[in-house]
């Protein structure tokens, strides 16, 4: 067989370049410690990336707002719970005012501490968030409860709701959504009240002892309605404290998600550093001897001997 | 003792063309194209007219250059040509593909769809505030600008490969035109002359190049002149002795692209299965599938999320207005804008919802779902991604047998050096020898012209 002197050197030197290039990629892959460069390296393994991709930029969104919901109930809690200490409060004043041994002096002193906590109490369920908009507005962003103005047609002081249903619940992942915040009218309003008829608020309530207070009307069993005010406002406290531990969990559950994906991502992109590095090895070797068999080889010539 | 000398002669001419014979191979060795040639060496007999009767017998003339003989094998050159094509074809295919990948995958569509959803999320949890609002405007303007840089790649792309192919079919219509030359220069060459060696060479070399541009058919006649069709056996002609034809690269509007040849006899479509302009057809096809394919998830996304923003409430309880649009009109589907500057235009509420209102998000959370655009386009991406994988194994098997089909061409026509080596001391040796007779007839005319 007749070996074609330019054919030997082509065949050298494309066996050269396919090892070079070989040592290129693998060199490049110890470089960035990926697989996976261009979708092509692996279709199937790319298209799971970028399905863990999504999904991780999915989480992330949904951490956000597990913690923003978290930092909402927080909030309703600090103030709810400041609201519960100023309706006992109350109901104390409501119990010693039904004392019939009162002066009108005293009715008319307590009467005032009552209206200083019904501005304390608007003044927290006004509350606002981090966000600084209003906790209890519901699905508006307005000053969720206003004092009627004195003069104005309604009854002077009255306090009113200006809010509207509830707020969007936050979505945490998963189709699941949670309500972060719940509207004043749940929390403050809807109290059934001892002597019947439509359900009144938690501020109508304080509101009327004050005003019996001071027009001499005896208090009675006032107490009751506020024992009202009291369970509601507690009830609100209970369900976000339930809703506090299930975005507790669900903080967990998206931590643990982002560690198993990161799991599967490692699995499928990174490269076996040790395996690589051995394989680099093989190659380079194996390029060496191919440079030096290229220069045995291209040595041999036989005009070299001619003299 | 004239006969003597004459001998010598001849050897010493014969042995000199040998010998250029040789040098001429060392000195083309590494020519491209170039056949070994062999100077074929045979008895000088001298035809000596006897009378009737007679017997002459004669000494040999001595020796002469029949011919210098170029060393070559159609079958071998033809598997080369062949192999050669298909690997031309599936290299241009696989470069298309590959920018195919770059354009898709470069561009970070699939990541920009999934941070704007995902900042959908956010606005979701918190649609009275602005921070979350402008966020998903500045998302959506990166997917906008996401959507027309893949698209401008993709055209961009389809156009590079309109004029690299209008390049080739020049290219092509220019070696018919060589063909035809050397065709009629075979014509008038010698046979056995190195002139018509060298043209044969030409011959094989153009046809080499033409192979590698589209797979072609070539028929020799008894000259050696070459009748060449594009596209095998059944092909349109595009140079035989007398005329080439002219061929063209051309594509349609939703750039598909096809080879065509035109003559005399009008314009003939080559249904091309190899050399780099098959290759390129096979590119426009891919670009032009994942072009359309990309348009279409376009126009839904903007479609949809018009329709969205329509059926939902802006932060000020208005109906929303769109978001997305093509711009200007009439443009690719894929040149999206974002028209929206104001953040409380994004409609996160529906119905009568207040600010605080998300119903609108949460229908886009299963607009995402149905609609399916992250789907769809990573469909597009891996698909491509997996025929390139595919493609460049073919080209690597195609490659190995192209490079053993060039070996066994070689074999017959390539030039050993260590061959040509002792070529050259034969020849030399022969040659010494020969002006060596020469000197002896001398010395005998000599020794004749000395008696006294």
């Amino acid at each position: 067989m007749r070996v074609a002197t330019s054919l030997q050197y082509d065949r050298l030197r494309d066996r050269m370049s396919a090892l070079s290039g070989k040592a290129d990629s693998l060199n490049n892959q110890l470089a960035t410690t990926k697989r996976i460069l261009t979708p092509s390296d692996d279709a199937a393994g790319y298209r799971a990336l970028t399905a863990l991709k999504r999904a991780g930029a999915n989480s992330d969104a949904e951490l956000t707002n597990v913690n923003l919901a978290t930092s909402l109930l927080d909030s309703s809690s600090t103030a709810l719970a400041s609201v519960e200490s100023q309706l006992s409060r109350v109901k104390a004043i409501a119990i010693s005012a039904g004392s019939s041994t009162l002066s009108p002096d005293q009715r008319v002193a307590l009467a005032a501490e009552i209206d200083v906590i019904l501005e304390d109490l608007v003044r927290l369920a006004n509350t606002t968030d981090s966000r600084g908009t209003p906790l209890f507005s519901g699905d508006s962003v307005k000053t969720p409860y206003v004092i009627t103005p004195a003069g104005a047609s309604a009854a002077d002081g009255t306090v009113t709701f200006t809010g509207a249903g509830e707020a969007g619940q936050i979505p945490i992942g998963d189709g699941r959504t949670i309500a972060a915040t719940s509207s004043g009218e749940t929390i403050f309003g809807n109290i059934p009240l001892k002597a019947g008829g439509a359900p009144g608020d938690m501020f109508s309530i304080v509101k009327s002892l004050s005003d019996k207070l001071k027009t001499g009307v005896p208090v009675t069993d006032d107490t009751v309605d506020i024992q009202s005010a009291m369970t509601s406002v507690l009830n609100a406290q209970t369900s976000i404290g339930a809703r506090g531990a299930r975005l507790e969990l669900e903080k967990t559950r998206l931590e643990d998600l982002a560690l198993t994906r990161e799991t599967e991502r490692s699995s499928i992109e990174d490269v076996d550093i040790a395996a690589t590095i051995t394989e680099l090895k093989k190659v380079m070797t194996v390029l060496d001897a191919t440079q030096a068999s290229f220069g045995k080889l291209t040595s041999l010539n036989l005009f070299n001997y001619l003299r | 003792m004239t006969d003597l000398l004459s001998i010598g002669v001849t050897g010493v001419r014969a042995y000199q063309t040998a010998l250029s014979t040789a040098s001429e191979n060392i000195s083309n060795a590494a020519t491209p194209g170039y056949s070994r040639r062999t100077a074929t060496i045979e008895e000088f007999r001298t035809t000596g007219i006897a009378g009737l009767g007679q017997s002459t017998i004669m000494a040999g003339g001595g020796v002469r250059i029949a011919g210098v003989t170029r060393a070559a094998d159609e079958f071998r050159s033809a598997q080369a040509r062949t192999t050669g094509s298909d690997v031309a074809r599936s290299q241009a295919s696989v470069g298309w593909i590959d920018r195919i990948e770059g354009a898709l995958a470069g561009n970070q569509l699939s990541d920009r769809l999934t941070t704007f959803f995902a900042s959908a999320k956010n606005v979701a949890a918190d649609p009275a505030s602005t921070a979350p609002r402008t966020v998903f405007l500045e998302d959506a303007r990166s997917l906008a600008a996401g959507f027309a840089s893949t698209g401008r790649a993709l055209a961009g792309a389809a156009d590079e490969l309109a004029a690299q192919g209008r390049d080739m079919a020049a290219q092509l219509t220019d070696l018919g035109n060589s063909m035809v030359r050397i065709n009629q220069g075979l014509t008038r060459a010698a046979a056995g002359s190195s002139a018509r060696a060298q043209l044969l060479d030409e011959r094989d070399r153009t046809l080499e190049a033409m192979s590698a541009l589209v797979d072609i058919d070539a028929q020799f006649d008894a000259f050696g002149r070459a009748t060449v069709r594009a596209g095998g056996v059944g092909g349109a002609v595009i140079a035989d002795v007398e005329r080439s034809s002219i061929v063209s690269f051309v594509t349609n509007a939703s750039g598909e692209a096809a080879i065509a040849v035109s003559n005399a006899n009008g314009m003939v479509k080559v249904a091309a299965t190899g050399g780099a302009m098959a290759g390129l057809v096979d590119g426009a096809l891919s670009i032009a599938g994942a072009r359309q394919r990309l348009d279409k998830i376009a126009t839904d996304f903007v479609a949809d999320m018009k329709a969205w923003q329509e059926g939902g409430k802006t932060r000020d309880g208005v109906a929303g207005t769109e978001i997305f649009k093509v711009m200007p009109d009439g443009a690719a589907p894929t040149e999206i804008a974002v028209v929206m500057t104001d953040p409380a235009g994004v409609a996160a509420a529906i119905g009568t919802e207040g600010a605080r209102g998300n119903g609108n998000m949460t229908k886009l959370t299963e607009l995402r779902e149905t609609a399916g655009w992250e789907r769809r386009f990573d469909d597009i991406t891996t698909e491509n991604a997996a025929l390139l994988k595919t493609r460049r194994a073919v080209v690597d098997a195609q490659s190995a047998i192209h490079r053993s089909a060039v070996g066994a061409r070689d074999e017959m026509t390539g030039v050993d050096l260590d061959e040509e080596a002792v070529n050259l001391i034969r020849f030399q040796q022969a040659y010494q020898a020969s002006s060596r007779v020469i000197q002896v007839a001398r010395d005998i005319l000599q020794t004749i012209i000395d008696i006294r």
